[in-house]
């Protein structure tokens, strides 16, 4: 690894990385506000800042691990954070697998989870790698590139505030996230995993590099947004100025007409309809489970996952999470192409529509908005 | 009889309602010591009326005091605050988040200690009482007055919070104790600010309940009083004094409920104009629809539940200027100064309420001085004061359907054409005083937000547990049994969760049990 070739995250970079990551986060992955606190407050208790490492820096046998909170962000909402656990996590991962960390990487550049990598590398006085396994937000441990590169989640541990922890070793990431989630409700459905211990050079293969800087970008992006004339515009120009490989298109604009919520298996499932504005007779319909996962237009599927699905406010630009959409607001929904690596069929069967059981086939955004 | 009062920042309305008739109206300037004000409201009421005191049954009381006073940050009190949730929570401390000069006005006697619940009401870490006491022992060598008490899940089970305040009571007899539970809801950061709003305002408010009661005693009025709270029901001026934060967002709330009394209409579009800014607002089934998202207070973040409210500058105060292109109203605004500046009243300064004269529409000062306005300048701005308005309206409107709009406040002689997207424009009498109006028709209401198990107990069962607990709390609020409906509930599923958790938000509201008939 090379000094030179560390970045320093100051807090207003971490604030930028917490907006961006909502809008990366596809209407779910919690609300970074908590990590972002947490951050503020270990920076001002005398904490180092986070140092942020390029995968291309990486030595090819440096040792990798992921960490991540794991559970239900009501929960994460009462907790709040807590740093010693997280550390416990980390070093009991390296000792399980008798190697030091060299880095942390984050799993998912979206939502709460973005954040926590970044405390966590600075608590650790490790540096946190500039990519992930998503670069968006998904509800299951085993839907992340590393994954479905190949990357075993296992061996992972989890652990709470009390340090009851648990080392598991599953027999595939699937059956990791069926275990991890018994084990979660155990620790009172929050807790902090350590997991996919990998080396450098499989960083490289499997993980969705630059992500931390894009999220960044998209936050100051959305900043801007704010104070312009046509805030959607300058986000939508925001996004395509620093992800020239992400396709944006401005789905719906319209005012939420009608929501609807309820619970299956753990998780928040529902729709939202759109209704534009001017009282056509137009409407967009947007199914969410936790994130948002399909936008069909008058019934003809124009976005579906694994590419992104965000919905934000038409005045603001600030991306509005599925916990907070509610009736009557002015709103925008995006949708941005996801990472080609979600798009094989083997990938498209962990994080497409038929992994949320819904019936769509998945089709490219770009070809849908072609139609 | 009921004597309704709106102590805002700048008038004190007071109106005398019979059932739903309005017998008198009286607006005073509000003074420094808010009883003053409230006094000379009252007094003037009840002279025009000349209806004796006893025939009144219960004075109900808005006020935005509270929340200027915390936002003034003016009669603060230093606050000790114990936080039951170690180990958790450590790495986000209390005020996070604040304004660091409203945080030194409460101090830093902020202890975290052992203990707290998992969402299921199941403990998590056994309450450390040693650790509590200690904290009380260092509050009271510092001279405290009031305390916070914070808990991991205490929506859930409150029982820790009640502990901790019996060992706290035990040290320091002369406290004021705020339990976070009684305060807020689910997330503990949010809820604890709350908590500790409220312990920062409890003196304040023990002094205007007193001041208040010295006035109604002066006015020879036995009737108990009772003080509007967000959700637009009442609280028993007891339990206001120990819950000032819960009148927070009383007032949008109390003038969108008194403009559905005058009106008549339960489900409507609210408009408040005022010297300044309007205000939008949707009612349904005759309660202002909620925001939903986060509300900072002074820069402090909170779940209240507030009236989603849009404020647009546009009031009978806003300046008219012309530019290049055409023209702009507001936001910059003559304010209280409206009097002496507008043109009509002799002053230099064109406003909204001088082209609303000008055209012929608006009534008010001296016709003349606005006579020699340029025709296409008044037509121009006419046009753009409606345009606002029609803008703010249709952002409000959850659908495409016309639905009525009701206008209230002293500018809302400013709108006289059709608006797009409303059914009618309804200006009800007495629209000046339609906050005092909503806090004399409030009911008393109570509310649970709490965590259940549907795998566990079934559906129907939690829903008929939330329920009875909302009740109860309305009961307790100072509803009459009997009379208490169910007017909110919202189901919200817990993400990434198996077990089928919900959490429910259920409002009760009820008649006030007042000593006779009904209100």
């Amino acid at each position: 690894m090379h000094g030179d070739s560390l970045r320093k995250l100051d807090i207003d970079q971490v604030a930028r990385i917490a907006m961006g990551a909502t809008l990366l986060g596809a209407g779910g992955g919690g609300d970074p506000y908590i990590s972002l606190l947490a951050a503020r407050q270990f920076h001002a208790q005398g904490g180092g800042h986070a140092n942020l490492i390029g995968l291309a820096d990486l030595d090819d046998d440096a040792q990798v691990i992921c960490v991540a909170g794991f559970g239900a962000p009501t929960v994460e909402k009462e907790r709040l954070f807590e740093l010693p656990h997280v550390v416990h996590a980390v070093r009991t991962l390296e000792e399980h697998i008798g190697r030091k960390a060299d880095a942390l990487i984050p799993a998912e550049m979206g939502g709460s989870n973005s954040l926590v990598p970044i405390v966590a590398a600075a608590a650790c006085g490790l540096p946190v790698i500039d990519g992930d396994g998503m670069r968006r937000a998904f509800p299951e441990l085993q839907m992340t590139s590393f994954s479905i590169n190949g990357v075993s989640a296992s061996p992972f541990v989890m652990a709470d505030e009390h340090l009851n922890t648990v080392i598991c070793h599953s027999r595939d990431d699937t059956k990791g996230e069926a275990i991890a989630r018994a084990v979660c409700m155990g620790m009172g459905v929050f807790c902090i995993l350590a997991a996919y211990p990998m080396s450098g050079s499989d960083a490289k293969r499997v993980a969705i590099p630059d992500t931390v800087t894009l999220a960044l970008e998209l936050g100051r992006a959305i900043e801007n947004a704010r104070s312009g004339a046509s805030p959607i515009e300058s986000l939508v120009e925001g996004i395509r100025a620093n992800a020239a490989d992400i396709d944006v298109v401005r789905l719906f604009d319209g005012k939420v007409a009608d929501v609807w919520r309820s619970t299956e298996r753990g998780f928040a499932i529902g729709w939202v309809d759109l209704a534009p504005l001017d009282g056509a007779s137009h409407r967009a319909h947007i199914e969410f489970r936790n994130e948002y996962l399909a936008l069909t237009l008058d019934g003809v599927p124009r976005a579906l996952t694994p590419d992104l699905i965000s919905v934000v406010d038409s005045e603001t630009a600030e991306p509005i999470p599925t916990p907070d959409i509610r009736y009557g607001q002015r709103v925008t929904a995006l949708g941005l192409s996801c990472h080609p690596v979600f798009r094989t069929e083997h990938a498209l069967k962990v994080v497409g529509p038929q992994a949320f059981r819904m019936e769509h086939t998945y089709r490219p955004l770009a070809e849908l908005a072609a139609r | 009889m009921i004597l309704g009062v709106d102590v805002g920042g700048t008038n004190t309305d007071a109106v005398l309602m019979d059932g739903t008739t309005l017998i008198a109206s009286r607006k005073f300037p509000t003074t420094p010591d808010v009883s003053d004000g409230i006094f000379s409201a009252i007094e003037s009421v009840l002279k025009d009326s000349d209806i004796p005191t006893d025939r009144i049954r219960c004075v109900a009381i808005g006020t935005t005091h509270f929340t200027n006073a915390f936002v003034a940050r003016e009669g603060l009190l230093e606050v000790g605050l114990i936080r039951i949730a170690l180990p958790a929570s450590s790495g986000v401390l209390p005020t996070s988040g604040w304004p660091p000069d409203l945080a030194a006005a409460i101090g830093d006697n902020m202890i975290l200690v052992g203990g707290g619940y998992h969402v299921d009401g199941s403990v998590d870490s056994e309450l450390d009482e040693l650790a509590v006491r200690d904290a009380a022992r260092r509050f009271r060598g510092n001279g405290l007055k009031s305390v916070a008490i914070s808990a991991l899940f205490s929506p859930v089970n409150d029982d820790m919070e009640r502990r901790a305040e019996d060992i706290v009571r035990n040290e320091m007899p002369e406290v004021s104790v705020t339990r976070s539970s009684e305060v807020g809801s689910l997330g503990l950061l949010e809820r604890e600010n709350a908590a500790l709003m409220n312990a920062s305002l409890v003196e304040l408010s023990s002094r205007v309940v007193q001041s208040i009661r010295r006035a109604l005693r002066q006015l020879r009025i036995e009737a108990p009083f009772y003080l509007s709270q967000n959700d637009g029901t009442l609280m028993t001026a007891d339990v206001a004094e120990r819950y000032p934060v819960l009148t927070f967002a009383s007032g949008p709330t109390n003038s969108m409920r008194g403009a559905a009394f005058l009106s008549g209409h339960t489900d409507a579009l609210v408009a408040d104009i005022g010297g300044t800014t309007t205000d939008i607002g949707m009612l349904s089934n005759g309660f202002p629809r909620e925001s939903s998202v986060t509300v900072d207070i002074g820069g402090v973040r909170t779940n209240f539940r507030m009236p989603d409210i849009l404020a647009l500058g546009l009031g009978g105060g806003s300046l008219v200027a012309e530019n290049g292109s055409g023209l702009t109203i507001g936001p910059q605004s003559v304010g209280y100064r409206l009097l002496e500046d507008a043109l009509v009243f002799g002053g230099g300064t064109l406003t909204a309420s001088d082209v609303a004269v000008a055209a012929e529409y608006a009534q008010m000062g001296d016709p003349t001085l606005v006579a020699d306005l340029p025709r296409e300048t008044v037509d121009l701005a006419v046009t753009e004061i409606h345009r606002m308005l029609a803008d703010g309206v249709d952002r409000m409107k959850t659908s495409a359907e016309p639905v009525p709009l009701i206008l209230v406040g002293g500018g809302s002689v400013l709108i006289s054409r059709d608006i797009p997207g409303v059914s009618e424009v309804i200006v009800p009498e007495s629209a000046a005083v339609a906050n005092a109006v909503g806090a004399s028709i409030a009911l008393a209401g109570g509310e649970v937000d709490a965590v259940y198990s549907y795998e566990a107990m079934g559906r129907d069962a939690a829903m008929e547990a939330a329920r009875e607990r909302a009740s109860q709390s309305a009961v307790d609020a100072g509803a009459r049994p009997g009379t208490i409906e169910i007017t909110n509930v919202e189901e919200i599923p817990l993400s990434y969760v198996p077990g089928a958790l919900v959490r429910l938000r259920v409002k009760a509201a009820g008649e006030l049990a007042l000593s006779s008939g009904s209100v």
